[in-house]
C-alpha cells in the first residue's frame, strides 16, 4: 500500500459514541415535528385514488369556504417541473393536469387544525378522464397507448435506456471454458424509516422564507425551491432540524415540501406537513423492482473473462435518480473483480405506481446479487472453492477497470483471507449436514459519487468553516447532514483530533443555509470521504494559527512544535510550550475570534464517453462475508444464525458507527432477501404499512462478526473509505450462496419467502437431484 | 370522532346498558386492541363505549379438575401464572407469542374470543381443550361450548346485550400449540395448530386457526389416532387428514397451497410434541394401556 502513513491518532479509530446520543435518547432532540411556530397552519395533500388519470376540472371552490381553512392550492400556481438530477426534471408539487400514481398529490390545504384540513380535502370537486393504467415495466418498453410522461423513448415507458459495451464481450463468450447465466427478480423494497417525512415552512414580512424539512440533502432542496416557487436562493432559508433516517428516500426535493412552502407563501402563516406512514409509503422513492440478467464467461481455470448484463429497472411514476439508478444496475458490477470485457443494455420503465428512487447501496444491490450467485455457480461448474475463483480475480490495487474507474486503494484480498479463516469456512462449506450451510458474497461500492449533480466540479462539494472564540469552544459550520449515521460525531472527532483538544469543546452548528457552507448532503456515500476531508483542511488550518501563536509565546520556531492534548509543545523540550487556551488567546489578539475554512473537491478521474462519470468515485469500498444457514425443509422457514463481515472502509474513523451501519445494513439487506416487498395488486400498494410490511424483526438478525481490515487509503481522511452502503450489497448473495449450501437449491427470485423454499424444495425433487444425501 | 364512555361497576348494570342501546349506538371495550383500530379506521363510530374495566371478571380459579378464567383477565396475567404453563402448556404457548408484551398487557381472553377472528391464535388451543363460556345477558347466565359461540369473523352467537364472563378450561391436559408466521412476533399467524389429549371422550382434540373462515377442530383428523399412543404412520395419517379436510383461504399473508403444507406438517409436529409431553408427566393409568 502506498498510503501516507497517518500519524498516531489519539481519537479517531476508536470507538467515539455518537455527540447527540444523550439528547436523542432523553428525548430533547428537535426534529421537524417538534417545531412549533406561532399561528402555524396544518397542511395537509389531497391524494389521487386513480392510477392515471388527466385531471379535467379540479374545483377547490367549497373546500376554500370551509371556515376554518386559509389556503387550498392545486397545480397550476407554481407548474414548474423540478428533479433531483436537472436532466430530468418531471415532478411538480401538485399534479398539473395529470395524475400518474394512486398517491399522487392532487391538491393541498392549510387549516386551522387536522379534522378541518381533512374536511375542507373532502370538499375538492375533481373531474377526470381515466387513462390506461400500466403496472408492468415490461409491457412499457414498447409503444403504448398513453405514455406516462410525453418523452418517453418512441411513444413507449421507456425513461432511460443505457448500452454500454468495453473491451470485446462476444469474443470471451466465444473463447469461455465456463459460462454462467442467472437470470432474477427482485420485488421493489422501500426504506422503512422510523421518523415520517416532516416540513415546516414559514414566509415573512421581510420577504424571506424558511423551510425545516426531514432532508438528506438541503442544498438541493433549496435549488429545487428556488425554481419552483421563483425566489432567489438567497431569499430562502434551509433548515435541516435532527432527522430520524433516510436511506435514500429523502435525498431528492419531495413535492410535499414544495407544497408546504407554497402554503406558508399563500398564506402569509407557518405551516406543518406531517405525512401519515401510508403517505411515507406512497412516496417511496424506494429501491426498483428489477428483471436481471448476467451472463459470465471464464477460462478453465476460472479468470474471468467478461460479463453480459441486462437490467430492466421499473421507475414508477416519475424520474427522480432513475438515471443514474439505470447506469449503476451495469456499472456496479465492475468490481471488485478485474474484468477484461463488460457489455450492459439497461431500461428504466415508467409505470403508474409510487416512484422508485435511491435506496441504501443504490443501484448495487440486485446487480451484485445476480453477480454473486453467478460466481456461485461458476465455482461449482469449474469445481473451484468460490474463495479460489474470487481472489484470482480481485482488482489490483491502483488499477483501472475497462470502463475506466479509477481504482486506488482496494483490501479485498485482505476481506476474503479474514472472513475465510474466521468463518471456519474449510470446515464448514460443503460439509455441513444437510439443512445448514455457508455461502460468501462480496461486495464493491463508490465511496462518493466523484460528481456534484448540480454545478461542475470546479465548486467544492463540502466547505467547513470553523470559528473558535474567547470561550474555548470551536464552532463547526458545514450543511452536512447528518440523518443518524454519525456525520456531526466524525465531524467533531476530526476537529478535535487535528487541533488536539477534547471534544466536548466542539460544537456542531445545526444545518442552516444562512450559516452553514454548501455540503451536497448525505448520499452516495460521500460524506465521511468529502466532509472528512474538508474538515480536516479547516481543522489544520485552525491549529496552524495556534502553533503561530504557540510560536509567538515560545519563541520556538513552528517547524520545532508539535500538538499534544490541550497543548502546543516544543517537540524536544516538552515541558515547554502552550495550553490551548493561552494559544487560542494570543491568536484572537491579533484578529478577534479565529476562523477557518477548508474544502474538498473530487479529482478529475473517469472516462470522456457518454455516461462515464456513472460510478466514478475518490475510492471504492469493498467486501467479502459468510453467511450461515439452517433450513427447516418442510417449513422452508430459514433463520441466518451468523454472518462474518469483512469490510474494507480504509481506516475506520469510528468503530462504533462502522459496526453500526454493517449491522444496519445486513438488517436491511436480509430484510430484501427474506421478506420485504412492496406488494402491488396492480398499481394499488396493498401493503402501505409497517405492520404489513414485513421488515425482520430482532429475533431474526443474526450475530454479527465484523472484520475491519482496511489499509488506509491514500485520499480519504486520515485513510477512511465509506462505511455507509457498501456493507449491504454482499448479504443478500452471501445468504443466497448459503442456503445453496444447505440444501441444494438457487433461488432467483427475491425475497426468498419460506413459500418459494418449499418451492425450490420441489423443483430440486422434481428434478431427482440429491443434495447431501437428501 | 367522539363518544361517551360508561364504565358499569357490575355485569347487571353493563347488560342493563347494553339493552338500553340501539346496536351500532354501543361498543364493548374489554382490552381494547381490536375496538381502537377499529374506531381509528371508522369502522365503528358508536356513540358510547362501555368499558368492562370495573367489573370483577380478572381472576384465574383453579380447582381439582378445572380453571376459570375471567374475560377480562388480561393475557398477560394468563401468561405469568406458572401453573399454567405447566399444567396446560398449549394455552401457554399460544398466549406466549401473541402480539407483544405491551399488547397482552392490554388484550384479554374474553375480548379475544369475542372477536372471533379467523386467524386468533387463542380460538384454536380453547377449541383443542373443550372449552366453556359463561355468558351473561338479559336472559341470566348461560354456559356453552367455544365452538358454539363462534360463527366467523366478528360473528358470534352472543346477543346484542349479552357478555362474555368467563371461559371453562380443563385443570390440566398435555397440549401443543404452534405457528407460522412471517415475523415471530408483532404479526398475525399464516397456521396456528393445536392440539390437546384429554381424559374423557374422543381423546386427541386438533384444531386449527389461521386457515379457515373460522377456527375449528378437525374431527376427521381426530378420528385417525384412536389410541393415546398413536403409530407414527397413524399421526401421518392424521396430519394429512387435516390438511385434505379444511378449507383453506388464500389472502395476503400466504397462499392456500403454502397453508396446506404447513397444516400437514405443523400437526404431525404438535402431535408429537404432545405424545413427549404425555410420556414426561406422570402417566396416568390410562395413557399405559
Amino acid at each position: 500500500m502506498t498510503a501516507a502513513p497517518s500519524p498516531e491518532l489519539r481519537l479517531l479509530g476508536r470507538e467515539i459514541p455518537y455527540i447527540e446520543g444523550p439528547l436523542k435518547v432523553s428525548g430533547r432532540s428537535e426534529y421537524t415535528d417538534d417545531i412549533k411556530r406561532p399561528g402555524m397552519l396544518v397542511g395537509k395533500l389531497l391524494r389521487a385514488p386513480w392510477a392515471h388519470a388527466k385531471l379535467l376540472r379540479v374545483d377547490v371552490t367549497k373546500a376554500r369556504a370551509f371556515p376554518g381553512v386559509f389556503a387550498v392550492l392545486t397545480g397550476e400556481k407554481y407548474p414548474t417541473p423540478f428533479g433531483v438530477l436537472p436532466i430530468t426534471k418531471d415532478e411538480t408539487a401538485i399534479a398539473v393536469d395529470r395524475a400518474r400514481y394512486i398517491g399522487d398529490i392532487i391538491a393541498a390545504v392549510a387549516a386551522q387544525d387536522e379534522l378541518t384540513a381533512e374536511r375542507a380535502l373532502a370538499l375538492v370537486e375533481i373531474e377526470v378522464e381515466l387513462l390506461p393504467e400500466y403496472s408492468d415495466p415490461r409491457v412499457g418498453r414498447t409503444r403504448v397507448d398513453v405514455p406516462i410522461h410525453e418523452k418517453g423513448l418512441n411513444h413507449s415507458n421507456i425513461q432511460k435506456e443505457v448500452v454500454q459495451h468495453f473491451g470485446d464481450v462476444d469474443a470471451a463468450f466465444r473463447d469461455a471454458a465456463a459460462t454462467v447465466r442467472v437470470r432474477a427478480s427482485f420485488a421493489g423494497v422501500t426504506h422503512a424509516f422510523t421518523e415520517p417525512q416532516c416540513t415546516v415552512a414559514e414566509a415573512t414580512p421581510d420577504g424571506r422564507l424558511t423551510v425545516w424539512s426531514s432532508t438528506q440533502v438541503p442544498h438541493y432542496l433549496h435549488r429545487a425551491l428556488s425554481e419552483v416557487l421563483r425566489l432567489p436562493m438567497h431569499r430562502i432559508r434551509v433548515v435541516k432540524p435532527e432527522v430520524g433516517g433516510g436511506f435514500g428516500g429523502k435525498s431528492d426535493p419531495l413535492p410535499h415540501e414544495i407544497a408546504c412552502a407554497a402554503l406558508a407563501l399563500e398564506t402569509g402563516r407557518p405551516v406543518k406537513i406531517l405525512f401519515d406512514r401510508d403517505e411515507v409509503f406512497l412516496t417511496n422513492h424506494g429501491r426498483h423492482p428489477t428483471f436481471n440478467e448476467v451472463r459470465i464467461a471464464s477460462t478453465a481455470d476460472g479468470q474471468l473473462l467478461g460479463y453480459d448484463i441486462e437490467a430492466l429497472i421499473e421507475g414508477g411514476a416519475w424520474s427522480s435518480f432513475g438515471t443514474v439508478t439505470t447506469y449503476y444496475n451495469g456499472v456496479m458490477a465492475m468490481g471488485p473483480y478485474a474484468l477484461p470485457s463488460f457489455r450492459y443494455k439497461g431500461q428504466r420503465v415508467f409505470t403508474n405506481r409510487p416512484p422508485s428512487g435511491a435506496m441504501r447501496a443504490h443501484g448495487g444491490t440486485n446487480i451484485r446479487y445476480s453477480v454473486e450467485v453467478g460466481l456461485d455457480e461458476l465455482a461449482e461448474k469449474l469445481n473451484l472453492d468460490p474463495f479460489d475463483l474470487r481472489s484470482r480475480n480481485a482488482l489490483p490495487p491502483h488499477s483501472t477497470t475497462v470502463n475506466e474507474f479509477r481504482v486506488t486503494s482496494t483490501s479485498f484480498l485482505r476481506c476474503l483471507e479474514a472472513v475465510r479463516e474466521r468463518s471456519g469456512w474449510a470446515e464448514k462449506w460443503r460439509r455441513l449436514p444437510y439443512g445448514h450451510g455457508v455461502g460468501l458474497g462480496c461486495g464493491f461500492y463508490i465511496s462518493g459519487s466523484n460528481s456534484p449533480i448540480h454545478f461542475t466540479p470546479k465548486m467544492p462539494q463540502c466547505t467547513v468553516h470553523l470559528k473558535a472564540d474567547m470561550d474555548g469552544g470551536i464552532t463547526v459550520h458545514c450543511m452536512q447532514a447528518d440523518i443518524g449515521q454519525g456525520s456531526n460525531t466524525l465531524l467533531a472527532a476530526i476537529v478535535a483530533e487535528v487541533v488536539g483538544v477534547s471534544l466536548d469543546r466542539i460544537h456542531i452548528s445545526p444545518v442552516d443555509s444562512d450559516v452553514t457552507p454548501v455540503d451536497i448532503g448525505s448520499y452516495s456515500s460521500r460524506v465521511t470521504f468529502m466532509m472528512g476531508n474538508a474538515a480536516r483542511k479547516a481543522a489544520e488550518g485552525l491549529r496552524d494559527r495556534l502553533l503561530d501563536a504557540t510560536h509567538q509565546l515560545t519563541g520556538y520556531p513552528r517547524d520545532a512544535l508539535r500538538v499534544g492534548v490541550e497543548r502546543y509543545e516544543v517537540v524536544h523540550r516538552p515541558d515547554i510550550g502552550a495550553t490551548y487556551l493561552e494559544a487560542l488567546h494570543q491568536a484572537i489578539q491579533s484578529t478577534g475570534a479565529v476562523q477557518s475554512t477548508g474544502a474538498y473537491i473530487s479529482p478529475p478521474v473517469g472516462g470522456t464517453f457518454k455516461g462515464a462519470r456513472a460510478g466514478t468515485a475518490p475510492a471504492y469500498s469493498f467486501a467479502a462475508y459468510v453467511a450461515q444457514v439452517a433450513v427447516d425443509d418442510e417449513t422452508g422457514v430459514y433463520d441466518v444464525e451468523k454472518v462474518w463481515a469483512a469490510f474494507d472502509c480504509g481506516r475506520p474513523l469510528n468503530r462504533l458507527a462502522v459496526e453500526g451501519q454493517i449491522q444496519g445494513s445486513i438488517h436491511m439487506g436480509l430484510g430484501q432477501f427474506m421478506g420485504e416487498s412492496m406488494d402491488y395488486r396492480g398499481t394499488r400498494l396493498m401493503n402501505p404499512s409497517l405492520l404489513d410490511y414485513k421488515i425482520i424483526m430482532p429475533h431474526q438478525m443474526p450475530e454479527v462478526e465484523c472484520l475491519l481490515v482496511g489499509e488506509d487509503d491514500p485520499e480519504g481522511p486520515f485513510g477512511a473509505k465509506e462505511a455507509g452502503e457498501g456493507p449491504l450489497v454482499a448479504t443478500l448473495p452471501a445468504a443466497a450462496n448459503a442456503l445453496y449450501d444447505a440444501v441444494g437449491v438457487r433461488f432467483y427470485d427475491l425475497p426468498v419467502t419460506p413459500d418459494r423454499v418449499l418451492k425450490g424444495l420441489d423443483r430440486r425433487r422434481a428434478e431427482s437431484r440429491v443434495w447431501k444425501g437428501h | 370522532m367522539s363518544f361517551q364512555l360508561v364504565h358499569p361497576s357490575t355485569p347487571a348494570e353493563a347488560v342493563r346498558l347494553l339493552s338500553g342501546s340501539a346496536t351500532g349506538d354501543i361498543a364493548v371495550l374489554s382490552g381494547g386492541t381490536d375496538l381502537l383500530l377499529d374506531l381509528d379506521n371508522a369502522r365503528l363510530a358508536p356513540k358510547r363505549v362501555l368499558s368492562l374495566r370495573k367489573l370483577p371478571w380478572r381472576y384465574l380459579r383453579w380447582s381439582a379438575d378445572s380453571l376459570v378464567i375471567g374475560s377480562t383477565t388480561p393475557l398477560r396475567a394468563v401468561e405469568n401464572d406458572g401453573e399454567v404453563r405447566r399444567r396446560l402448556p398449549g394455552l401457554w404457548e399460544a398466549i406466549r407469542d401473541v402480539g407483544s408484551p405491551a399488547l397482552r398487557s392490554r388484550a384479554t381472553l374474553g375480548g379475544n374470543l369475542g372477536r372471533g377472528s379467523p386467524a386468533s391464535d387463542l380460538i384454536p388451543i380453547l377449541l383443542a381443550l373443550d372449552a366453556r363460556v359463561r355468558v351473561v345477558g338479559p336472559g341470566g347466565v348461560r354456559e356453552l361450548p367455544v365452538d358454539l359461540l363462534l360463527q366467523g369473523s366478528r360473528r358470534t352467537t352472543l346477543g346484542p346485550a349479552e357478555l362474555i364472563e368467563s371461559v371453562t378450561l380443563p385443570a390440566s391436559a398435555p397440549s401443543t400449540y404452534l405457528w407460522q408466521r412471517v415475523q415471530p412476533v408483532n404479526d398475525i399467524s399464516q397456521v396456528g395448530v393445536a392440539t390437546a389429549f384429554v381424559p374423557q371422550g374422543p381423546h386427541w382434540r386438533i384444531a386449527l386457526g389461521g386457515v379457515q373462515p373460522r377456527a375449528r377442530r378437525m374431527s376427521e383428523a381426530e378420528g385417525v389416532l384412536p389410541s393415546a399412543r398413536p403409530s407414527h404412520f397413524e399421526v401421518e395419517l392424521a396430519a394429512q387428514e387435516a390438511a385434505r379436510r379444511a378449507e383453506f383461504v388464500s389472502d395476503k399473508r400466504a397462499t392456500e397451497s403454502y397453508r396446506r403444507r404447513l397444516v400437514a406438517v405443523l400437526v404431525r409436529r404438535a402431535i408429537q410434541t404432545t405424545l413427549e409431553r404425555m410420556s414426561k408427566a406422570t402417566p396416568s393409568r390410562k395413557a399405559k394401556r
